[in-house]
């Protein structure tokens, strides 16, 4: 990957992948195996880039993409024995970020499922429901009933937590 | 009062080290070191599986009460994994601490051997084999059985040394065609199990060799 691409397709960008990386692993290590591969796909397809989107929606497809397909290995590769399962607490990189706040509010988007995280970032991104729903191929109609839905299991999650 | 989610997305994100990208070293450094630890896995249950499988045959073969060829048809299968066990102790002493690409270099080059070696062995090996369980046939008294029934129903049938003759240029015509293409299927077989990982192993070089240039 020459320098020149990462730091034109990728740097400008790094925030998207960031937070959805993070959203997807529970560790340091794992977070940065995310992040490697992202980058690594981002530029092994950048060719397939159609411009039929922006370059960020496709960055964020793809990122979506990529952590789905690692996760789902993951899940497969690990075979779970009664000892290895621990409290999700436990196993969550607890202090990934800075700010305490955002650390809580990781935690109880990694407790939602799958689909729900990614759609949650996105409308936390400030992204319309248009393009939400053509980033996760759902209609418009229900990305508005699905984040409603997601906004009241994260207001549970936290309830109290966050002042 | 409770900050909203979005005000707390906000205010986290606005932190300049709350971004702070990881640095892009070695990309494939886990992943190679996954895919040649996958291959070894299947490599060895491959010859794990010939070693069981020549024990069953070998039982088998004295219930069947044809302990001899029943040995050397085993014997066959254990020469396989004879010439394999050396082989897979070389692939554990590649070093794994190598940069990815020499790691990956070095598995390609053990593996382009590794299928040279046993191109040659499985010209020998399917002949052999072959001519095993023609054996096996005879010995078991089926090939008898068989005979008689040919000659019944065909009298004229030419023998040499009660053996029709059609039969015997059968197992020799078969015994060459093995022989020729006894690596040829090999190859194949190689490309039926093994097919994705090596085409795996081929986009990763390729991708490193990019990478680096």
């Amino acid at each position: 990957m020459s320098s020149d691409f990462y730091t034109s397709s990728i740097v400008p960008y790094k925030a998207i992948i960031i937070k959805i990386c993070r959203a997807y692993t529970n560790s340091q290590e794992d977070f940065e195996d995310y992040y490697q591969e992202v980058c690594l796909q981002i530029w092994k397809s950048h060719q397939n880039f159609r411009h039929q989107s922006e370059w960020s929606t496709w960055v964020y497809r793809l990122a979506l993409n990529v952590c789905l397909t690692l996760l789902k290995k993951q899940k497969n590769s690990t075979h779970h024995f009664a000892t290895d399962y621990l409290p999700e607490q436990t196993l969550v990189d607890s202090r990934a970020f800075a700010d305490e706040s955002l650390n809580l509010l990781y935690m109880a988007i990694r407790q939602l499922s799958e689909i729900d995280r990614a759609i949650i970032m996105l409308y936390l991104d400030e992204k319309s429901y248009q393009e939400i729903s053509e980033i996760m191929g759902i209609t418009p109609n229900n990305v508005g009933v699905r984040i409603k839905r997601i906004k009241e299991r994260l207001k549970k999650l936290l309830d109290g937590k966050i002042n | 009062m409770e900050k909203s989610i979005e005000s707390i997305w906000k205010e986290g994100f606005s932190q300049q080290d709350t971004l702070l990208a990881p640095k892009l070293n070695n990309l494939y450094s886990k992943k190679s070191i996954h895919f040649i630890d996958r291959f070894t896995r299947m490599f060895k249950i491959n010859l794990v599986a010939i070693g069981i499988f020549a024990g069953i045959l070998w039982i088998a073969s004295l219930v069947a009460g044809i302990p001899w060829v029943g040995a050397y048809l085993s014997l066959l299968f254990l020469s396989l994994v004879a010439f394999g066990k050396p082989e897979l102790d070389k692939l554990a002493q590649i070093d794994k601490t190598q940069s990815s690409f020499h790691y990956l270099v070095e598995f390609d080059s053990w593996l382009k051997g590794i299928i040279r070696l046993y191109t040659k062995i499985y010209k020998v090996f399917y002949p052999l084999f072959f001519l095993g369980l023609v054996g096996a046939v005879w010995v078991s008294g089926l090939g008898t059985v068989m005979l008689e029934k040919i000659i019944q129903k065909f009298p004229g049938i030419y023998l040499y040394q009660g053996v029709p003759v059609v039969w015997g240029a059968t197992v020799v015509v078969m015994t060459v065609l093995l022989f020729i293409f006894g690596g040829k299927i090999y190859q194949l077989d190689m490309k039926l199990t093994y097919g994705n990982a090596l085409r795996k192993l081929d986009e990763m070089l390729a991708d490193i060799a990019e990478l680096r240039s």
